[in-house]
């Protein structure tokens, strides 16, 4: 099978998705998180190597993680064909003999390739600036733990926009109210948190010395099997969805 | 494109399909069956043409009924669109994109094994090679709509779809789009295109489907048509040696229902138009009357139109 179709849909896709000036928010988001880390080495000079690692890892999970990595996800991954829909234009895409789970599985690795474009750089940025090296064990865990969990929510939000077309409201409402607090309050809701997984994800490829902040109580096998199911689910429920999708003008 | 006809006839069968969302019904069991050549589909706005023809697409699940393209059902059935090209009504494209880069976009998601010369030759037959490496984003509209077509016609389907294809065109690209159209037609291509303006209906097409209020008003030849609407006079403009003579002489005629003279030339309106047809040339002879023009003033597109709509 030719990948040509794949790579004009994810040439197209990365266009919609980075055009109109977005890549100015990518270069903010990748920013924010290494200025933070500057300015925390220019008002701590003489910091222990612990309080440096602490500092990295809390800084990552509290603006990488919680906020910067669902944000992007969301909007790339409910965009990634979401806009396409609600500007009429997917019907140049579906009036085509390509499968459908081709598209999909296109669209998430676009979607996802764009999140990562948005917050791994400012990740290893932070490892550069605070502990010297942006290959650091710490940030090495960190990147496998956010891009898993940019691959299940890109997919999970791409999922959704095909259900709703208010899959922004209702992934920002997933966003604040599951990822952000409710999964945190109680501690059996934290198999069905993709924050968790990333978090435990993390600490087993980083090290538990190393990890910091990045502790969680789910086993890292519970986070790769939940992760696969996850991913399983969503994909399934996207393809089967497109299959099915009625383009409805108002009538 | 190739210049060679499709090796089997091209066909679209759609039987008692309706299309209905919650107590709305956008479509009302319409049945039609078409063959090769162009067929306009004609309708005032919000009839339901663009459900009907998002039907035929595979765009939208019939409520009931079933819609076949070339024997296949059309819903849940990406394999149609190998023969099928689409031109959506809406407006939208792809702005960062130039004209080349969108039909060579089609060109490859059809998988097409010369995805560089079916490009150019789709873009050529909608006469935009001089624009083509310019952003879609800068295009006038009628040069969006034709890039649309160069899309929809890049694989060369047996049967094309267009929604409201002339929107935006002006005369001169109007004319060439009908006849690119029409040479299409000619080599065996199902083209079916909807349309609320009469007067490309009647360049284009001499078949039609009148939808009003989500049902088939008519299908057919629209001269067809009208002749078969027997429950409504035929007008016609006769023009004679001596109006007011045979004026008088065919009002007794019970083919006619009423006579207008008018300024060298008399309106003529025939309950039965076969019984008139004989009786006209009948009675100008008897009261020696010479016939100099018999013109059937009704069997316009517009007056068939109008007569389904406020039917």
């Amino acid at each position: 099978m030719s990948l040509r179709v794949e790579l004009s849909l994810a040439s197209l896709t990365w266009r919609l998705l980075l055009g109109r000036r977005r890549w100015i928010a990518l270069i903010l988001c990748n920013g924010l998180p290494a200025l933070l880390a500057w300015l925390f080495v220019l008002e701590q000079a003489d910091v222990s190597a612990r309080e440096a690692l602490n500092f990295a890892g809390g800084l990552l999970a509290s603006v990488v993680l919680t906020v910067l990595l669902p944000l992007a996800s969301l909007i790339f991954g409910a965009m990634a064909l979401g806009q396409e829909i609600e500007d009429g234009t997917l019907a140049y895409s579906l009036s085509k003999p390509t499968a459908r789970w081709r598209l999909v599985v296109t669209k998430v690795i676009v979607a996802l390739g764009a999140t990562l474009a948005t917050v791994l750089p400012g990740i290893w940025l932070v490892g550069w600036i605070i502990l010297g090296d942006a290959a650091h064990p710490l940030i090495r865990g960190f990147s496998v733990g956010v891009t898993v969990a940019a691959l299940l929510y890109c997919a999970g939000f791409l999922a959704l926009s095909l259900f709703t077309r208010r899959a922004l409201i209702i992934g920002l409402l997933y966003v604040i109210g599951w990822e952000g607090s409710l999964s945190r309050l109680f501690a059996g809701t934290r198999t069905l948190s993709v924050r968790e997984y990333a978090t435990s994800l993390s600490e087993a490829v980083a090290g538990s010395d190393l990890a910091g902040p990045f502790t969680s109580p789910l086993e890292p096998w519970t986070a790769i099997w939940m992760s696969v199911a996850l991913l399983g689910v969503a994909t399934a429920l996207a393809i089967g969805r497109l299959r099915g999708l009625e383009l409805v003008e108002e009538i | 494109m190739s210049d060679s006809a499709p090796a089997e006839a091209a066909r679209v069968l759609v039987r008692n399909a309706s299309k209905w969302y919650g107590n709305v019904v956008a479509v009302n069991d319409i049945s039609f069956d078409l063959a090769p050549g162009v067929t306009g589909l004609l309708g005032p706005n919000g009839a339901g043409k663009t459900t009907l023809l998002r039907l035929v697409a595979g765009f939208l699940q019939p409520s009931s009924g079933t819609v076949e393209v070339n024997g296949q059902t059309s819903w849940r059935n990406p394999s149609i669109y190998r023969d099928v090209g689409i031109v959506p009504e809406r407006e939208e494209l792809y702005p960062f994109l130039t004209g080349r880069e969108f039909v060579r976009l089609n060109a490859v998601l059809h998988e097409l094994p010369f995805v560089d010369v079916a490009t150019e030759q789709a873009i050529e037959a909608v006469d935009l090679i001089d624009r083509q490496d310019e952003k879609i984003g800068t295009y006038s509209k009628g040069m969006r709509q034709r890039i649309k077509v160069a899309g929809a016609l890049v694989h060369d389907p047996t049967v094309l779809l267009l929604d409201e294809p002339f929107n935006g065109m002006d005369p001169a690209q109007r004319l060439k789009m009908i006849d690119l159209l029409r040479d299409d037609a000619s080599r065996g291509r199902v083209i079916v295109f909807s349309t609320h303006i009469l007067e490309e209906l009647h360049y284009l097409a001499e078949e039609v489907l009148v939808v009003v209020s989500g049902r088939l008003a008519a299908s057919g030849n629209f001269r067809e048509i009208r002749r078969l609407m027997t429950d409504r006079p035929h007008t016609f403009t006769v023009t004679t040696t001596d109006n007011r003579r045979l004026a008088s002489a065919l009002i007794r005629e019970p083919s006619v229902s009423g006579v207008q003279l008018d300024d060298g030339h008399m309106v003529i309106r025939a309950a039965d138009r076969g019984a008139f047809a004989t009786a006209l040339p009948r009675v100008a002879k008897e009261h020696g009357v010479g016939l100099r023009e018999v013109i059937p003033a009704d069997e316009s597109l517009e007056s068939v139109f109008n007569y389904l709509v406020e039917a």
